[in-house]
């Protein structure tokens, strides 16, 4: 079965990751631009992240057979910073419309202040106008009523439920975003978020229409995995392989591929793997060695199923 | 200094809150701290530190607390928890139990010292269920939290668990002792 994992920050990640992930039978992640675990104190680091994300990473991924998209926008923590704030809302439209980029995200509200408010609402009629999904990231902390604002905000500047994805859901979360029509996501991590146990639980109750499961993965303790061993935990307990495959797959395919950036031919007729290549003069080998791909990797592997 | 900061720097700044001058004028970066996902440099601001309590506004100070569960912090250093408990903190509290609860995840069990000022209804239930089938902390928590319920039902429900009952009526029982 083909995996994608639509949310994955893999600049934080090994090469190791990608090649676990690649043989767990992932063909595409979607890296959202975050923070870093501490706040950038000028738009010069942004930029050069979010061409990291375009640029770099794209074809790190690509080295490992990978296909790699990603959202840009302005995250709800930074947003708190105005000066900052100010200075990257001028960055977002330049990149919003490069290849790759399947839609604006994550955004949305860490402590629901008045100026993530403020930059989430003007990244929302950004999306509608250059016709983009968005990727919501709703907050950790309040989180039901933060999730139900998220959603508030989005039909109150006339987006279509169709074309936004809530990430981050859980139990408390689950109904009300796939009552009012939107993308539910999941991301399975570990101690904080969904564990797989209980998203195969999700998937039992709700059914896999409009789910979405995802990793995650940064630079926390978090797993790269997390999308295939969902998958395979809800295989062996009893959950159809079509369901699996809407959740795991094709539902992230349907609502990022609205951005006309990401469709399947993409990776069912790949470029051969050739780490010979370079990016801007760079490779990722190092010390002269042997441009192969590897074997399956040991440090990392489906073993140990349960995320919780 | 402030932009350079190694880890240890940070704290040092960060403690020393109570003493710059024009204090309401670094409330920002006070919030940048806030954010951190670095627990000493999270805890140099909340713990000990009479900054939070003097200078923060309601909501970022209840998402203080809040963030205090997030990094696994305990909630007792913060100066001021009491005082400034407030209704909409305890509402996001019990949405955060109830979400715990769903997960199969343990709930801290100071949350409860901020519910109980303003634990009325389902809040009640709550404290019910933690009654039931909590942990001797949990149960002892939710015992000071029904005491500290502005609700005549609180009173009835304690009285059902009457050994909790007079340890929180003749002062056996504080928070102090709750671990």
């Amino acid at each position: 079965m083909m995996f994608i994992d639509p949310h994955a920050h893999m600049i934080s990640r090994t090469t190791d990751d990608y090649e676990a992930m690649a043989a767990s039978g992932v063909v595409a992640v979607i890296e959202p631009a975050f923070w870093l675990g501490q706040p950038r104190t000028n738009a010069g680091s942004y930029l050069d992240y979010l061409s990291s994300l375009v640029g770099f990473e794209r074809f790190r991924a690509g080295q490992f057979g990978i296909r790699h998209y990603c959202t840009i926008g302005l995250n709800s923590k930074e947003a708190n910073n105005e000066g900052l704030a100010e200075a990257v809302m001028e960055l977002i439209p330049r990149f919003a419309l490069k290849e790759g980029v399947v839609a604006i995200g994550e955004i949305g509200y860490d402590e629901q202040t008045v100026l993530e408010d403020k930059y989430f609402r003007l990244q929302l009629e950004l999306a509608k106008e250059l016709a983009l999904p968005v990727m919501i990231h709703t907050p950790h902390r309040d989180k039901k009523n933060g999730t139900s604002r998220s959603m508030d905000v989005c039909m109150e500047h006339g987006l279509d439920p169709r074309m936004v994805v809530i990430d981050h859901n859980n139990e408390e979360t689950v109904r009300e975003v796939l009552d009012r029509g939107f993308w539910a996501a999941f991301s399975i991590y570990p101690s904080t978020k969904m564990g797989n146990v209980r998203m195969v639980e999700i998937l039992r109750q709700y059914g896999a229409k409009r789910v979405i499961v995802d990793s995650a993965c940064d630079w926390g303790i978090s797993e790269p995995l997390a999308v295939a061993k969902t998958a395979r935990l809800a295989l062996d307990s009893g959950i159809a392989a079509t369901e699996v495959e809407l959740a795991c797959y094709r539902n992230a395919l349907d609502a990022y591929g609205r951005s006309g950036q990401m469709m399947e031919s993409d990776w069912l007729n790949p470029m051969p793997i050739d780490q010979r290549a370079l990016f801007e003069g760079n490779s990722i080998l190092r010390g002269g060695r042997e441009p192969v791909v590897q074997e399956q990797c040991d440090r990392r592997s489906m073993d140990n199923l349960i995320i919780d | 200094m402030c932009q350079t900061a190694e880890m240890a720097e940070a704290v040092a700044l960060y403690r020393g809150l109570p003493l710059y001058p024009e204090p309401a004028d670094i409330e920002p970066w006070v919030g940048e701290g806030l954010r951190t996902n670095m627990r000493s440099v999270f805890e140099a601001i909340a713990h000990e530190n009479p900054y939070p309590m003097h200078y923060l506004d309601t909501h970022r100070w209840n998402h203080m607390v809040l963030k205090a569960l997030f990094v696994g912090s305990r909630l007792a250093p913060i100066e001021g928890l009491d005082e400034r408990a407030n209704e909409e903190l305890a509402r996001i509290l019990r949405d955060f139990a109830h979400e715990r609860w769903a997960a199969g995840r343990p709930v801290p069990f100071e949350i409860w010292r901020c519910v109980g000022p303003f634990a009325r209804g389902g809040a009640l239930g709550d404290l019910e269920r933690v009654l039931e089938s909590g942990t001797t902390t949990e149960q002892q928590a939710a015992a000071l939290a029904l005491a500290a319920s502005p609700d005549v039902d609180a009173k009835v429900l304690l009285q059902r668990f009457p050994v909790l009952a007079s340890a929180v009526e003749n002062g056996m029982l504080e928070w102090a002792g709750v671990q």
